[in-house]
């Protein structure tokens, strides 16, 4: 193997591992296999406490006016009604607003919160046995009382492959039991103690008395998933479903009997346009009430009356990809190659030319809103310096050998194609920089926009790539295993084949801890790995931004969503 | 003219399997699989992608794919759709009407401009109306539909808001505030049938226009003329009905282009249609879904050529069907 140091150190520690564990089993993996809790159980904040603490920390107003319609945009038709057949984000989005799961979501940081249909739940000492204690008052949209049985039959629906559930694979991985320990209490035990338990179990209950009496292998055509029979697609949330016209809109209801917040409007509206120019003009023509904004429709719509435009931080990072498969390409395979290539991009001026101010030149690998982020702890800043770039490739044995005006080596010049989604004027801006940066240092790199299918296809399927410049959200547990783990090659988002046996121990434990600031420690150290290795170069976290109708109060778009509870509409 | 009938609809069948053999061929060489969009969600594991692809029986080779659409297509089984496994047949029963209706009023109101305006043009051969007609028709006819559309929108929706006239919507069927009702119908579908019938007005009237001079300048218009007979009765008896006929054709290789090509014209509008659905299953390579309308728009096609030629056949006796009319 060539000089690619860290990789043998890995191998070394990995050994070292193995010869401790054989030598001296339980002892030496004792500190590794009990989790990281104080040893008392983990409790969480009760609903009301939690309610509080947003209402106040977000300074939601009340109603003065309370009723209308909310109309919102998408790009993109949902495809069912039924939880477990959502695979789209447009998707789980409606029906998250109909059904619910035992635990919600925090809209501050995308942290489990006891909004769902758990007034509070705890984490036995053990850090697999979840007790969670349901809300009493709850009701399915039709009056029937929500108990735990319905909750065991969602979990059985749900751990049966018949069901057809993408969800499926990743509840049997993590969870290993699962029964009603009375009317308003349900155990879930995990198979492992791992924090992430919460954030990853995507379990929406169903109510036992419209569903037991349909084979699961039929509840894709039920007229209950398609919305034929609105009679039939019963939820538990704060929206009832009323309506879906495919291709058109989804109508919802506010539930008046909701036992947590009930909304202040009306009803709720998605409206679907085929694309982004639909979705602009709808929203200055006043056909929609929000919608999401690619950077280059900002300008258009600034300053139009009656609509307020806002950035957020997102939960994602834009960053490039290096393909470390030999048998492809050996060009990445030395980490100052790698390293140049970074050093060579002025990430400021992309921020503030390209982006318009709207991003962070990324320092390590975890974005503004992780609670991981900490770029001053980020030891290597590659901060522009092309004259660095170059002598890194000299040192690498890159040079101009042929006087062609691009480095080589052996006989191979440093030139590839740089792959990217289509379909969005800032990466092309981006990426033509990026080309005309690289040719600084010698570097030809040739960009090639792709349909994103045809993108996945190339660097996961079929991987042929040699660079790709791709976006990702991260969900909030912000351990980034999923991308740089070992075992994620082709089956999670490893396009690279980057292989650390040392970074995926520190993922391995931190998600072993249930101590925020211990687990904040080990992902910094984790971040730094990444940043040093360069398998992939991050570029900045972006922003995202959205516009709305000024007449909407206790609307604040984030990266993790909206409470629609509380958003008013001012007649 | 039964036995012409009948030897055209077996001249559709091979059609369509070449047809059909191609569209299928040339979507699945196009990179990219249907189940790339769940990449974009970190809660589904890639696992869960390779079993539905599995599921979806993407993992035979498209060749044997083939053989097997065929085989369901022959017990009348048209799939079901890769993006949510519902029906496909369901749904584009459900477009279909959307899209006969833009089809029907852009047609209508295309013929109500274009033929009075090729008759005017064409009685009033050489005069300035002519002369400006004829400009704005090839303006029209060279205008690509969908810039025409977009024009449409920017002007009518936004320019006219910003300067303070009540607006036309920008795109949809109905305004979900206002619950759909018929004046809100009326106006979602303005903009939509005045685009897709602008361009073929265009063309329209031109040749109406060139068939009416043609038709002008025959003997037995001469004849009429010179018998006496009132100009009215000379345009609208005689020389109307067969400067007509050409019309038939061209306005029945028209209807499957607005049937189920006007692509543009239903994605600028966001208006629930045919053409709108086979964009969006292309871009998601909804395979089931891109066959199942490429066949509908085949069979139309076929069927609306075999229409026009009979009818013309029908209505001027000259006119001997053969084999490849």
């Amino acid at each position: 193997m060539r000089g690619y140091r860290p990789r043998s150190i890995g191998w070394l520690a990995t050994v070292l591992l193995v010869a401790t564990t054989l030598v001296a089993p339980w002892p030496a993996l004792a500190q590794d296999a009990t989790p990281q809790v104080s040893g008392e159980p983990v409790k969480s904040l009760t609903r009301e406490e939690f309610t509080t603490q947003v209402v106040e920390g977000l300074g939601y107003t009340e109603a003065a006016t309370p009723g209308g319609t909310f109309i919102d945009s998408n790009i993109a038709d949902i495809q069912t009604m039924h939880p477990f057949l959502a695979e789209e984000e447009v998707s789980i989005g409606v029906v998250g607003l109909v059904f619910e799961q035992l635990v919600g979501s925090d809209v501050r940081t995308g942290q489990p919160a006891p909004t769902g249909l758990a007034d509070s739940w705890e984490i036995a000492s053990d850090g697999v046995t979840y007790t969670f204690h349901l809300n009493k008052e709850a009701k399915w949209h039709d009056g029937v009382d929500v108990t735990a049985d319905d909750v065991q039959f969602s979990f059985d629906a749900l751990a049966n492959p018949d069901t057809g559930s993408v969800y499926t694979g990743t509840f049997l991985d993590s969870v290993a039991s699962w029964r009603a320990i009375d009317d308003d209490t349900f155990e879930v035990v995990a198979k492992e103690p791992l924090f992430t338990l919460l954030y990853d179990l995507v379990a929406y209950i169903v109510p036992k008395h419209i569903w037991e009496s349909v084979p699961v292998a039929d509840w894709r055509n039920d007229p209950g998933a398609t919305g034929a029979d609105p009679s039939r697609v019963i939820g538990s949330g704060p929206f009832k479903f009323q309506e879906w016209r495919q291709g058109e809109s989804i109508t919802l209801g506010r539930n008046d009997d909701y036992y947590g917040k009930v909304p202040y409007i009306d009803s709720y509206v998605l409206r679907v346009w085929p694309d982004q120019t639909a979705v602009v003009n709808a929203l200055l023509n006043n056909e929609i009430d929000a919608a999401g904004l690619e950077p280059s429709d900002i300008a258009g719509v600034e300053g139009a009356p009656g609509i307020q435009v806002t950035h957020y931080p997102t939960r994602g990072f834009t960053y490039y990809e290096f393909n470390l498969d030999p048998e492809v390409t050996t060009k990445w395979q030395d980490q100052r190659v790698r390293q140049a290539m970074l050093y060579a991009l002025d990430r400021e001026s992309i921020v503030n030319d390209i982006l318009l101010g709207y991003a962070e030149v990324a320092q390590g690998t975890q974005p503004v809103v992780s609670y991981v982020y900490a770029p001053d702890r980020i030891t290597t800043k590659y901060t522009y310096d092309p004259e660095k770039a170059k002598s890194l490739l000299a040192e690498a044995g890159w040079t101009d050998s042929d006087g062609d005006g691009v480095v080589d080596k052996d006989g191979e010049s440093l030139s590839f194609e740089l792959l990217y989604s289509a379909g969005s004027p800032t990466s092309d801006q981006l990426v033509a920089y990026m080309q005309d940066a690289w040719s600084d240092i010698g570097v030809q790199a040739t960009p090639r926009a792709l349909e994103f299918p045809a993108l996945i296809e190339a660097t996961t399927t079929d991987p042929s790539f040699e660079i790709a410049l791709y976006g990702f959200n991260w969900d909030a547990t912000f351990i980034q295993d999923a991308m740089f783990g070992c075992d994620q090659y082709q089956v999670g988002f490893n396009d690279m084949k980057y292989c650390n046996p040392e970074l995926d121990e520190i993922n391995d434990q931190a998600k072993r801890t249930f101590d925020e600031e211990t687990r904040r420690e080990l992902l910094i150290q984790a971040s730094n790995i990444v940043n040093d290795e360069q398998p992939v170069a991050v570029l900045h976290f972006s922003q995202a931004h959205a516009a709305f109708s000024d007449r909407l109060q206790n609307y604040i778009p984030s990266t993790w969503g909206v409470d629609l509870s509380y958003v008013w509409i001012q007649q | 003219m039964t036995a012409y009938i009948i030897r055209r609809l077996l001249q559709m069948i091979p059609l369509i399997f070449g047809v059909t053999f191609l569209t299928f061929a040339l979507i699945n060489l196009i990179p990219g699989s249907p189940v790339a969009r769940l990449r974009d969600n970190p809660k589904i594991r890639p696992e869960a992608a390779i079993e539905l692809e599995r599921q979806l029986g993407l993992d035979k080779p498209w060749p044997e794919r083939y053989v097997r659409w065929l085989g369901d297509l022959a017990h009348g089984d048209l799939g079901v759709s890769l993006y949510n496994r519902l029906p496909v047949a369901d749904r584009i029963w459900a477009v279909i009407p959307n899209t006969l209706l833009l089809a029907v009023l852009a047609l209508t109101l295309a013929l109500l401009i274009a033929v009075p305006l090729g008759v005017y043009s064409a009685v009033r051969h050489g005069s300035l109306f002519d002369r400006s007609a004829s400009v704005g028709a090839v303006a029209m006819y060279a205008m690509p539909d969908f810039w025409l559309a977009l024009l449409l929108v920017i002007f009518f929706a936004l320019k006219f808001r910003e300067w303070g006239f009540p607006s036309l919507p920008v795109g949809g069927m109905v305004d979900p505030r206002s619950g759909g009702g018929f004046l809100d119908r009326v106006q979602h579908l303005i903009l939509p049938v005045l685009a897709l019938a602008m361009v073929q007005i265009g063309s329209w009237s031109a040749f109406f226009r060139s068939s009416m001079l043609e038709t002008l300048s025959q003997d037995y218009v001469r004849t009429a003329e010179g018998k006496g007979l009132p100009s009215r009765t000379i345009l609208y008896v005689h020389a109307f009905k067969n400067a007509f006929l050409p019309l038939i054709t061209i306005v029945g290789l028209a209807l499957p282009g607005l049937l189920g090509g006007a692509f543009f014209i239903e994605v600028i509008f966001a208006w629930p249609g045919m053409g709108r659905l086979t964009f969006e299953a292309v871009g998601r390579r909804d395979y089931t879904m891109i066959m199942a309308t490429t066949l509908m728009f085949s069979v139309l096609t076929m069927v609306s050529n075999l229409i026009a030629d009979v009818l013309y056949a029908v209505l001027d006796p000259r006119i001997r069907l053969e084999d490849g009319a």
